[in-house]
């Protein structure tokens, strides 16, 4: 049996995420065509062979909660333990309603983590974080390193990244740097890390006591001035941090690029959410699609190009969609034109309707509108 | 626990005339319409039905059928009072095991697993069959007739009647004659195959039937015929809409080319959803040159090349200047770059080579038909398998 217990940050969205994060956590942002984020979190942690998972979630979390569910998708629906879905109990003293910062959230769980956690690992990451990590790879080296802490870094600048470590001669982290401090040359930190049950608490304990909020900035970085060593885990492959609306055009066309799709979704690490049972995708007579994902349940009689697809759209005839995501069920009506544009989800777009954004701001149609 | 209606889904079959494709695989395994295979069909009905207790019989072949069943959660099969289970020839302390000889005989040996839930009804169900069917509504005919059997029935052109089950009504719409396969047909009522008896009623039959040794211990050719001799009350059950039997190659093609055409099977209807077991792959990727018309494609399929009038099963892959047209790709199968396939049927993870041509358009002449590449084959580069082959095994050379 696996000694480490995941836990997923999935309390809150980046502002900057506006109406796709207005009704949702950033780790239940729809993602190339069939996932949710917090999948990229779970099926990690469930190939590392990890079989109990919290998740915290403090605002907006209907629709994780149906994405979740049981965690059957996940294996982990046991008969104890399994998944524990973590919204606000109010135990804390600082639960004001919204969470500042990560330790502060951990705080207002306290006694699931003091109590209820029989682990003697933590492995801490984000729901919202785009990237398939080999967690098994990483628990294995941060138990032969001797570390206190293993952080994982990308071996490559990340979108979106808010603190980076700098590692030092012996291989660990000499420093962390954060995003107010300028670009640092260091390596971006995918805010993943695993660590001793005890030092979390420590670290949670000290937070409350001095009224700290944040992870990295208050608790970490205490942490690293009592002298934690902090081991580094080179990430090799795609990751992202989903932090506002462009952020999320951008990962999502990512993904029609085959390398970058190959190395999130790697056929030994595979990336399995909840699915919809729809039927197969039926393209018309006069459909054309270049360069576009879809999922399954789609009726495509018009145009698509370099676009992702959810379950369940209708591109109808003479219709063009260029460059777009469009979520699960949105009706893009006759001789409809759009680009750069992100629908979410049961959108209606009528016929010979005109919808363009721009690479750099694009045009987002909020959940359920009729335009 | 005592239910009212069990049903019983005769998944044995072998599929001779699909040999190619079920030599490794009971025919109501095999993959079907890019999405499904043939048994998420009785499956899902049964589901939407509220049946709850599924018995699923197997016999030919049945590992890939009983893992791709499971626990029966995909179809919302798994209550906790019900549930999906699968029922394989078993030995009795005693006796040597037997195979199922017959249809019948194939219920009668899980009487036990019928008398655990002491049903008032057993519905009896076959696994080679695409169509969309409310059990619930046809117990509720069988209820109000007060019958001892229901037989679903479907008007079928009366030159093809000699190839079913026909029955032959009388003035009160009584069941009165049943003919396997008549040379002259007096009805166009066929049965398909689904059956609904009252279980006390049917299981004296069956152990009756048991003791005969004349007997094929068949549903068709001795249960029906035995009890309508005996004048019990079997009424039909009528029955309008798709249903289309899938036990032959041009059958098994034809069934699958009518997934293009939205007026025969309507698969979108969300008050009756057919489900499958969804593999956990990636959305279809359509290359930048890919042309696809008049085709549906599923999950983790990649199309680089050109399909048209085609249907492509998961993670199937058509790669930049294939062609494929009115072909079923099944699960895995590949078309590589410069390969011709048409009119064909490609098995799973069978590759086609550059260069190979399977297949041809239909020409006229009467040895035309659909070729066949069975599962987990080589069709070598510049290999042509024509029109109306059957291949197995990978062809060494040009055929």
């Amino acid at each position: 049996m696996n000694n480490v217990h995941g836990i997923i940050y999935a309390y809150h969205a980046f502002p900057d995420l506006k109406t796709l994060g207005a009704h949702r956590t950033g780790a239940a942002l729809p993602f190339c065509g069939r996932y949710r984020l917090i999948d990229f979190a779970l099926s990690g942690m469930m190939h590392a062979g990890v079989r109990n998972v919290g998740v915290i979630m403090q605002r907006g979390y209907l629709s994780l909660m149906e994405h979740l569910a049981g965690g059957r998708s996940w294996n982990l629906e046991r008969h104890t333990g399994g998944l524990h879905l973590l919204p606000p109990y109010g135990l804390s003293d600082a639960n004001k309603g919204v969470y500042e910062g990560g330790i502060e959230a951990l705080g207002a769980v306290w006694s699931y983590l003091s109590d209820d956690i029989r682990e003697e690992y933590i492995l801490l990451t984000r729901g919202d974080l785009c990237a398939n990590i080999d967690m098994r790879a990483l628990i294995d080296a941060h138990l032969q390193s001797g570390a206190d802490i293993t952080a994982v870094c990308a071996d490559a600048a990340v979108a979106g990244s808010r603190h980076s470590f700098v590692p030092g001669p012996d291989g660990f982290a000499q420093e962390m740097l954060s995003w107010q401090s300028g670009r640092g040359s260091g390596l971006a930190s995918l805010e993943t890390y695993v660590l001793r049950r005890d030092l979390l608490l420590d670290m949670v304990r000290w937070s409350r006591e001095h009224n700290r909020l944040h992870f990295h900035q208050d608790a970490l970085t205490h942490a690293m001035a009592e002298g934690c060593r902090v081991a580094i885990f080179l990430h090799e492959g795609y990751a992202m941090h989903v932090t506002s609306e462009a952020d999320y055009f951008r990962a999502n066309m990512d993904m029609l690029d085959p390398d970058k799709r190959r190395t999130l979704f790697v056929p030994d690490r595979r990336v399995t959410t909840r699915a919809r049972s729809d039927v197969a995708t039926y393209y018309g007579d006069a459909s054309c699609v270049k360069n576009s994902l879809v999922a399954d349940g789609c009726r495509i009689e018009g145009k698509v190009e370099n676009s992702i697809l959810f379950g369940g759209v209708t591109v109808a005839p003479g219709a063009e969609v260029r460059n777009c995501v469009i979520l699960n069920d949105t009706v893009v009506g006759e001789n409809a034109r759009l680009k750069c544009v992100i629908s979410d989800k049961n959108v209606q777009l009528s016929p010979y309707l005109d919808l363009a954004g721009s690479e750099q701001l694009p045009l987002v149609v909020p959940k359920g509108s009729k335009i | 626990m005592k239910k009212e209606c069990v049903a019983m889904l005769l998944a044995g079959g072998q599929g001779s005339r699909l040999y190619a494709l079920t030599r490794d695989l009971a025919k109501p395994g095999m993959p079907f319409g890019g999405k499904y295979r043939i048994v998420d069909f009785p499956l899902s009905n049964c589901a939407n039905s509220g049946i709850d207790t599924v018995g699923v019989l197997t016999q030919y072949k049945p590992l890939k059928l009983n893992s791709y069943i499971g626990s029966g959660a995909a179809w919302e099969l798994d209550s906790i009072d019900g549930g999906t289970f699968i029922l394989p020839p078993y030995q009795s302390s005693g006796e040597s095991g037997q195979w199922f000889k017959g249809t019948a005989d194939a219920i009668y040996q899980n009487i036990g697993f019928l008398d655990l839930y002491n049903p008032e009804y057993v519905l009896i169900l076959s696994g080679d069959h695409i169509y969309k069917m409310d059990y619930a509504d046809m117990l509720a005919v069988h209820k109000r007739n007060e019958a001892d059997c229901t037989i679903a029935v479907i008007r079928v052109e009366m030159e093809e009647a000699s190839r079913f089950g026909i029955m032959t009504l009388d003035d009160g719409g009584r069941i009165c004659k049943f003919t396997e396969k008549p040379k002259e047909p007096d009805s166009d009522l066929a049965s398909m195959g689904i059956y609904i008896f009252n279980w006390k009623k049917l299981r004296a039959y069956l152990v009756a039937d048991a003791a005969d040794p004349e007997s094929d211990n068949d549903f068709g050719k001795n249960i029906i015929p035995k009890m309508l001799k005996a004048g019990e009350r079997m009424f039909p059950y009528y029955f309008e809409g798709y249903w289309r039997d899938v036990g032959t190659i041009d059958s098994f093609w034809d069934a699958n080319m009518d997934m293009l055409a939205s007026d025969r099977i309507d698969l979108y209807d969300p008050s009756w959803p057919i489900r499958s077991r969804s593999p956990k792959t990636v959305p279809q990727y359509i290359g930048p040159d890919a042309k696809l018309s008049h085709s549906v494609v599923t999950e983790g399929c990649e199309v680089y090349g050109n399909v048209e009038s085609s249907v492509l099963s998961s993670d199937a892959i058509v790669e930049a200047g294939a062609e494929v047209e009115y072909s079923i790709l099944m699960p895995g199968a590949r078309v590589c770059s410069g390969a011709k396939v048409s009119y064909s049927i490609i098995g799973e993870n069978t590759v086609v080579c550059r260069g190979a041509t399977v297949g041809a358009p239909p020409d006229g002449s009467p040895d035309w038909g659909v070729a066949t590449c069975g599962p987990n084959i080589r069709i070598g580069e510049g290999v042509t398998v024509p029109a109306h082959a059957m291949v197995y095994e990978s062809p060494e050379v040009e055929m």
